[in-house]
């Protein structure tokens, strides 16, 4: 008996523990915290770690001038290991315990609609960043809630028409044949016939398949040559499709377009080894004000890092940490509804692009300018970093979705 | 040539017209992809014949293969690892006959499937451990990239290469099983596996070697499709059901029915895709039904599987 009163307190000790420390946790008030929540296990490591590095970059470059509103910053870095549930508790944390200001990071879409949530019930602006997925700026989106990317609706609305207008109007399809696969050749399909396309037909690929090699002949076989093969195959089976188009010669005869590209992807699979035309965010080879001296930063910060440049995901980490820091000095507070109301209708100017990018304050999509570009072959590369030719550009607002076509609500303020 | 096509997007079944080109293509594919599946169900068939275990780690096998010459072909090469990596892979078979399989013989065959499919989990979740979830490319040797112009058709060097490493290795086991006495064995073994015991051969050392053999030919068949299909953890579900399917479609027992069994599959494949490219994965099902109802051995079987 005695034994299991001693067993019993010895677990209430331990469990009660970590609640005890959240009322003493002592946030000082003479720095600001802000909460990280991105991936450092799991799929999107990688990601998680290049947006990392921005944001730590934009963070010292604040700190160096004596930080914001006075007051040094400090990061607060949780993993959300590419789990929803795992994100969301974490995110919790952050909010409750640490007492962040604001939070940024992602890269899952997933992850990123269950700390939006968190988010936004626990009153503090969030920046959804790397993330794709239309609906954390369209169903659900948050007062609270910002990203900073494009979402699919702008790349595939951005390399489409340039697409038909550039390439050619005869497109085939290759299609992954789930939920993800399908809508995205359906949107394509839209786009194709508002630009008076022809639709020489599909390939409907079985999820899991790994082998292409019947469906690549049929189209080497196909009477009416397309222009392009628009193809939304996800992820690992899509480095198959390519590793088979190699095969059969396929990429010297024929275009493939895809809806987007990270450069951490393209990286993996090998300087020559990518095919294709797609949309990118941002390239650090881009020939735009300020992307030489970021370039040249970022290689001097980190002489170590896995990828000797910044890619996609460096630059939206350091562009989102910017943008919520100076909102923060515009508001002179860090109360999360003057933050909020500095950056609706905002206006970012030096975000090394062509166009500056607007923070529409009806979905807190940040609208941008989408690059499109062409993967380089081997021996056209001027260094080992250069994967890409940008071959063209759509502007932010010709490509985001209309009040129309994204009836989505936003809380009003607490 | 004019050919029925079943394809929603366009309208119900249209007639569409095929060129010879795409044809010979198809078949050809098909043949090879065939050589490939023969392989797997070689080693597939073999474990069933000599010890009525449905190995369902079969696939799981086959994707240890891949990997493990993911990691060896940096240090010894494309050759070394070639050989290397099926005896690794060979070698597990062995432990895992010897520590799990071995205790379930004779029992409710249920058992048997349910611990190599119990076993093919854990091992996808190893590789996930091990090499994280993400995909991988293994690139050809250098001397069979890229395609080849063969006048009728329009190929791939390293499927060509491929062919013949699968046609060796088929006869390589074809010879073993044929013309050496331990294979006579083994093929006596896959018949009626009592009565090798009755005769005095040490059945428990021929039913480890069987499956230490069988999950080497899922690995080397691993090894070769690396460079052709990339790398994942699920990679071995796409080969295990064909490999099943092929099982009794030519029936146990019988060298070439696996092999015959390994061609239909292939060909059904690539076939249908000509006719009704959304039944192509299914097409195989369909033989197999058909063969179960017609002749319930299978094409070339001693047995049915269902007799086991």
């Amino acid at each position: 008996m005695k034994k299991a009163l001693t067993q019993i307190a010895f677990a209430m000790v331990f469990l009660l523990t970590p609640f005890m420390s959240t009322n003493l946790g002592l946030a000082a008030d003479d720095v600001v915290r802000m909460g990280v929540i991105s991936p450092a296990s799991g799929n999107y490591a990688d990601m998680g770690a290049a947006e990392r590095r921005g944001m730590t970059m934009a963070v010292e470059e604040f700190n160096a001038r004596g930080g914001v509103l006075g007051k040094k910053i400090e990061m607060i870095v949780e993993d959300t290991e590419t789990d929803p549930a795992a994100a969301a508790r974490k995110a919790k944390k952050l909010i409750e315990r640490d007492k962040v200001h604001f939070m940024l990071g992602a890269v899952s879409s997933s992850c990123a609609v269950a700390i939006s949530e968190v988010a936004q019930r626990g009153n503090t602006v969030y920046f959804n960043t790397n993330t794709n997925s239309s609906e954390c700026t369209g169903k659900h989106a948050h007062r609270c809630n910002f990203r900073v990317g494009p979402n699919n609706h702008m790349l595939v609305h951005g390399v489409a028409p340039w697409i038909s207008r550039n390439i050619g109007k005869n497109w085939y399809f290759i299609t992954h044949d789930y939920t993800w696969g399908r809508s995205g050749t359906k949107e394509f399909r839209q786009i194709l016939k508002k630009e008076g396309g022809k639709d020489l037909g599909e390939s409907l690929i079985p999820l899991g398949t790994r082998d292409f090699s019947s469906y690549l002949i049929k189209i080497r076989n196909l009477k009416a040559k397309p222009d392009i093969v628009m193809c939304t195959i996800g992820g690992v089976d899509n480095t198959a499709m390519m590793e088979q188009i190699f095969e059969f010669g396929m990429d010297k005869d024929f275009r493939f377009g895809f809806s987007l590209r990270d450069y951490s992807d393209a990286w993996t699979v090998g300087l020559g080894k990518n095919i294709g035309t797609f949309a990118i965010e941002w390239y650090h080879l881009l020939d735009t004000p300020g992307t030489k001296e970021f370039v040249a930063k970022y290689k001097k910060r980190w002489p170590n890092a896995k990828i000797p440049i910044p890619d996609n995901n460096t630059y939206q980490g350091y562009i989102g940490t910017r943008t919520m820091l100076r909102a923060v000095e515009r508001a002179k507070s860090l109360k999360t509804n003057d933050i909020i109301r500095a950056l609706e209708g905002h206006y970012i100017y030096d975000n090394m692009k062509n166009y500056p990018t607007y923070i529409r304050p009806w979905d807190h999509q940040f609208v941008q300018e989408v690059y499109i570009a062409r993967a380089k072959k081997a021996k056209e590369a001027k260094d080992p970093t250069d994967f890409y030719e940008v071959i063209g550009s759509m502007k932010g607002e010709d490509i985001v979705r209309s009040r129309a076509e994204n009836p989505c609500k936003l809380e009003p303020y607490k | 040539m004019a050919l029925p096509l079943v394809d929603p997007t366009l309208g119900y079944i249209t007639v569409s017209e095929v060129s010879m080109a795409e044809f010979y293509s198809q078949v050809f594919n098909g043949l090879v992809l065939g050589l490939l599946f023969g392989v797997m169900a070689l080693g597939f068939m073999l474990i069933l014949g000599v010890m009525e275990v449905i190995n369902f780690s079969h696939g799981a096998l086959f994707a240890l293969g891949a990997y493990f010459a993911l990691s060896l072909q940096p240090y010894l090469g494309y050759w070394a690892s070639l050989i290397i990596a099926p005896l690794l892979v060979g070698v597990i078979g062995l432990f895992i006959e010897w520590s799990a399989v071995r205790r379930i013989y004779g029992k409710d065959p249920l058992l048997g499937l349910l611990m190599t499919f119990g076993m093919a989990m854990a091992f996808e979740e190893i590789i996930r451990i091990v090499w994280g979830k993400i995909g991988y490319s293994i690139a050809a040797p250098k001397f069979v990239a890229g395609p080849i112009d063969l006048g009728f058709i329009f190929y791939s060097k390293y499927r060509l290469f491929l062919a013949a490493l699968a046609f060796m290795l088929l006869a390589l086991v074809w010879i073993f099983l044929e013309k050496t006495p331990y294979g006579a064995i083994i093929k006596a073994g896959v018949s009626d596996s009592e009565m090798v015991l009755a005769l005095g051969k040490n059945l428990r050392r021929i039913r480890t070697v069987v499956f230490g053999l069988g999950a080497a030919l899922a690995g080397i068949a691993g090894v070769i499709a690396g460079p052709m299909w990339s790398l994942k953890p699920t990679m071995g579900w796409e080969v295990l059901m064909p490999s099943f399917v092929i099982v009794v479609i030519g029936g146990i027992g019988s060298f070439w029915g696996a092999v015959i069994g390994g061609l239909i599959v292939g060909l059904s494949k690539s076939l249908s895709i000509l006719v009704w490219p959304r039944m192509s994965e299914l097409a195989m099902y369909f033989i197999m039904a058909i063969v179960l109802v017609v002749r319930p051995r299978g094409i070339m079987g001693e047995k049915s599987l269902l007799e086991q």
